[in-house]
């Protein structure tokens, strides 16, 4: 888009795309990869079924291709995208009471279970450090 | 060593065989969970020549997750033998080998226990001393491990 005024007259070409964009909208089978990622959100966000008719012609492989999107898509938007604004789930310090609902009968099964519970935070901490999702 | 696809690769696989521990080891299925860590044990490693320190991290740490898994099934010389294997990876004074020792410690208690129990005294005794040796040398490990991070000390790894 060019300039920064609101208020101006879109250009011809910008006219053309979005008109472009808004048939692509309405073509179920559309290739457009703006369109298929905003559907992809979409469905990720708020899935819902297909006529029968449509899900036929749509094919199965397809289906999948779009499910499998939208599930890489709804989890980029929980861990972060890679290379922008990354969202990463640290594990943090806490409290350790919830370890302990139960009744522990040696006292160092105490701090077993700290330093387990922990170390499987540490553990998860490390893969995401080093990005592995 | 640059991060490549096949070390990624590894990773997320190391990942992905934990997390099957974990819903093992969630449902009381000890055995299940130590399946999912071998089959980790015996994946294909990415650049077998090259040395890869997340990978050598992974596989300190596994053989720690698994001894303490056989020493709940008490597989006792099992778990020692995973410690073994898992000393090789942390050649270092880092805060893998402090767990590995940390554990090893909890292993020769036990052993402790058992042979005291089943009159071996000596055996016992021998044990005792084991564990109280390899405690003190993880606790070492670990103070190294934070006075390095305080600045206090010079040293490598973490």
């Amino acid at each position: 888009m060019k300039g920064d005024d609101p208020d101006r007259l879109p250009t011809a070409e910008e006219l053309v795309a979005a008109e472009r964009l808004r048939v692509a909208f309405e073509d179920p089978w559309t290739e457009l990869e703006d369109v298929v990622l905003a559907r992809a959100l979409r469905l990720a966000w708020a899935p819902t079924g297909l006529e029968r008719s449509v899900a036929l012609r749509f094919g199965r492989r397809r289906m999948v291709a779009v499910a499998a999107l939208a599930a890489v898509v709804g989890l980029a938007l929980v861990t972060g995208f890679p290379g922008g604004g990354s969202v990463r789930q640290w594990r943090t310090s806490r409290s350790t009471e919830p370890l302990f609902e139960e009744k522990v009968v040696m006292r160092s099964d105490r701090i077993d279970r700290i330093a387990w519970a922990r170390g499987a935070d540490l553990r998860e901490n490390r893969f995401t450090r080093w990005g592995v999702r | 060593m640059a991060v490549d696809l096949e070390m990624m690769a590894f990773l997320s696989a190391a990942r992905a065989f934990h997390h099957e521990a974990n819903v093992h080891e969630a449902s009381g299925d000890v055995p299940g969970a130590i399946g999912a860590l071998e089959r980790l044990v015996r994946f294909p490693r990415p650049h077998p020549e090259a040395q890869v320190v997340e990978i050598d991290e992974v596989m300190a740490d596994v053989r720690a997750r698994l001894a303490e898994l056989r020493l709940r099934s008490r597989d006792l010389a099992g778990a020692s033998a995973d410690i073994e294997a898992g000393l090789v990876y942390a050649p270092h004074r880092t805060y893998f080998r402090g767990l590995l020792l940390q554990v090893d410690g909890t292993i020769e208690e036990r052993r402790f226990y058992l042979l005291a129990d089943a009159g071996l005294r000596d055996e016992a005794e021998k044990a005792k001393a084991r564990a109280l040796e390899r405690s003190e040398e993880a606790v070492s490990i670990h103070e190294d491990v934070i006075r390095r991070s305080l600045g206090l000390e010079g040293g490598q790894g973490r």
